[in-house]
């Protein structure tokens, strides 16, 4: 008992958060440098969220770790402020600044940990007249089964890519068929099939016509990864056939299984809202004499059938719009000028920030308003008894 | 140290990690849910490709916009059949082809590329859309016939009719396909005429007729 006891102990050491903050100055710095190569997203996952940055000399399945990653920092930094909270802080009137000082440093790592495991990044392109309901997004794809359930609603089964990365079977009780992932290339060169050219695994859907050649994913944000899944379709035990999916054929192909027509097809992950955005017009206007942009604005309509809003809004440079926990930033802009791109963000977490920096600057005041206090009734003290 | 101390201090460190492990797996779930009827693709042309379009060499997101699909050849249409607007830009043309007391049915008329011509990939599709298994090269013989077109410079037309063996998407009736195929100036030709069984059954004499009559655009202009 007395082990875990001096285990506990151990785990308030101030040695402890030294050495984790002095981890996470080398993470941050290791990450900054490799977003020249790898860019941010990778960085993200791969460095800041994950619990060992690891170095890929020897085979996949057993990766090096070089140091730890911004998790693991921030979990064991977590620990060691609670174990010290439990075990060193003393509860009294005079400690309140101290308190309000960790509580905030608590919080802040709280909300990193909402951030990174529920914040979602999309975009929402529209044609000018054109409307939308959902956002994609640019760098996770899911695999849709989608039937047409009436003449108003389509049923939508979605899978998520971390489920058909490994080849297997992938069975639920949502789904109306059993899918066999064969293969799975996170970016590859599609091209259509050519003499000379090795049987392919797609027996049908277009995906018998075509050929594909596997390619390194790539990291930088403008880029389109070219996402390939080769998977069988089974209605029960029979095998309806195997098709090629990818996010980049543009529109899903068909199979029939239990008498009902599906729709599949591997596409950019896909948000929906139970509201619609209608892009009214898209404006960009540059210096006179010059391509630098001066502004960029969509002039939207807003449309939610649940509370019978129909109202206009422009999103521009600076004035996002935050609708449904959701902000919509202008982003980008395409087909001259008549397409708008808006970046969508939902991050639960994002108040948190601001809240704990808040409590640390107030527990920051307290403890030396406190101590001004305390100092000042002492010189007066000593003035007194001089 | 108290032992209470210790007891808050597990139970809220294993509380973190059980959160954080929550959050890293919540991604690997699989949504079921409904949207509202999505409308055929006509948004942004870059982007959109017909159903039965096969996909191009590089991400569609790097291509300009296809040319609207241009005629080069004349038709007769039976007066009945009414003309659609085309879903896409690459759909040269649609009839709504009445069913006379049963469903209506649909001709799209599509132009592809030289690839798309394969005949077994191409009926295989097909059969995967009724619900059929697919055939081999040794099948297709007995399922297609040629169809001579005089008038496009004895052009041969492959044709092919296909019923599902159920009826489909809780509809009372078998859907059926007929289509009529072929290559000329460049392109792969599809005539698809898809419907309720008993309408495909009844215009496709009409179809079939409108293929071997085709003549050259400069010939004729298309009614």
């Amino acid at each position: 008992m007395s082990a875990l006891f001096r285990l506990l102990q151990a785990c308030a050491s101030l040695r402890l958060t030294l050495v984790c903050l002095g981890l996470a100055m080398i993470v941050i710095f290791v990450g900054t440098m490799a977003q020249v190569d790898h860019g941010i997203f990778f960085v993200q996952k791969h460095i800041f969220e994950s619990f060992l940055v690891t170095y890929d000399v020897l085979p996949r399945w057993l990766p090096l770790p070089v140091i730890p990653g911004g998790a693991l920092i921030a979990v064991t930094l977590g620990i060691n402020l609670l174990a010290a909270i439990f075990f060193r802080f003393t509860w009294n009137a005079k400690k309140l600044g101290i308190w309000l000082v960790h509580g905030g440093i608590l919080l802040l790592l709280g909300g990193g940990f909402v951030t990174a495991g529920l914040s979602i990044e999309s975009q929402m392109v529209i044609d000018e007249g054109g409307t939308k309901n959902y956002s994609e997004s640019t760098r996770f794809t899911e695999l849709a089964l989608t039937r047409a359930k009436n003449d108003a609603a389509d049923e939508v089964i979605s899978i998520p890519d971390t489920r058909y990365i490994q080849p297997g079977d992938i069975e639920d009780a949502r789904l109306p068929v059993r899918l066999r992932i064969h293969e799975y290339h996170p970016n590859s060169q599609l091209r259509r099939r050519e003499a000379g050219d090795p049987a392919g695994k797609a027996t049908m859907g277009i995906g018998a016509q075509l050929a594909f050649t596997p390619a390194a994913p790539d990291p930088r944000e403008e880029t389109l990864n070219q996402v390939i899944v080769i998977a069988e379709v089974f209605d029960g035990n029979n095998s309806l056939g195997t098709w090629l999916l990818s996010n980049t054929l543009g529109a899903p192909q068909n199979f029939v299984a239990g008498g009902v027509s599906w729709q599949i097809a591997v596409r950019n992950t896909r948000y929906y809202n139970p509201y619609s955005i209608r892009l009214l017009d898209f404006q960009h206007e540059i210096h006179a004499g010059t391509d630098i942009p001066r502004h960029f604005a969509s002039q939207i309509e807003l449309q939610n059938p649940e509370t019978g809003e129909q109202r206009k809004l422009t999103i521009y440079m600076n004035n996002p719009l935050r609708y449904h926990g959701k902000t919509y930033y202008q982003a980008a802009f395409a087909n001259n000028d008549t397409t708008s791109i808006l970046a969508v963000v939902e991050n639960p977490g994002w108040t948190t920030p601001y809240l704990s920096c808040t409590i640390i600057t107030l527990g920051l005041c307290v403890q030396f308003l406190s101590h001004l206090s305390a100092f000042t009734r002492r010189r007066r003290a000593a003035e007194a008894a001089a | 140290m108290h032992p209470l101390r210790s007891i808050g201090f597990l139970a809220t460190s294993v509380a973190l990690i059980l959160g954080i492990c929550v959050l890293k797996n919540r991604n690997g779930i699989i949504r079921h849910y409904e949207v509202p009827h999505e409308p055929p693709p006509s948004a942004h042309p870059s982007m959109e490709l017909p159903s039965d379009h096969p996909p191009l060499d590089h991400p569609t997101t790097d291509l300009p916009p296809p040319p609207t699909t241009a005629l080069p050849f004349a038709w007769t249409v039976p007066d009945d059949w009414e003309a659609q607007p085309p879903r896409s830009s690459m759909t040269a043309a649609m009839f709504r082809v009445p069913g006379n007391g049963d469903p209506d049915a649909e001709l799209t008329v599509t132009a592809l590329g030289g690839m798309a011509g394969d005949a077994l990939s191409n009926v295989n599709r097909w059969r995967g859309q009724l619900g059929l298994a697919p055939i081999t090269e040794t099948d297709l013989p007995a399922l297609t016939h040629p169809i001579d077109i005089k008038g496009l410079d004895s052009a041969q037309a492959i044709w092919v009719t296909l019923l599902s063996e159920t009826p489909l998407d809780g509809n009372p009736y078998r859907s059926a396909f007929a289509v009529a195929f072929f290559e000329y100036d460049g392109s792969v030709w599809f005539f698809k005429l898809a419907g309720p069984e008993a309408t495909v059954t009844s215009a496709q004499a009409s179809l079939r007729a409108l293929v071997e009559t085709l003549k050259p655009a400069s010939a004729e202009s298309h009614e």
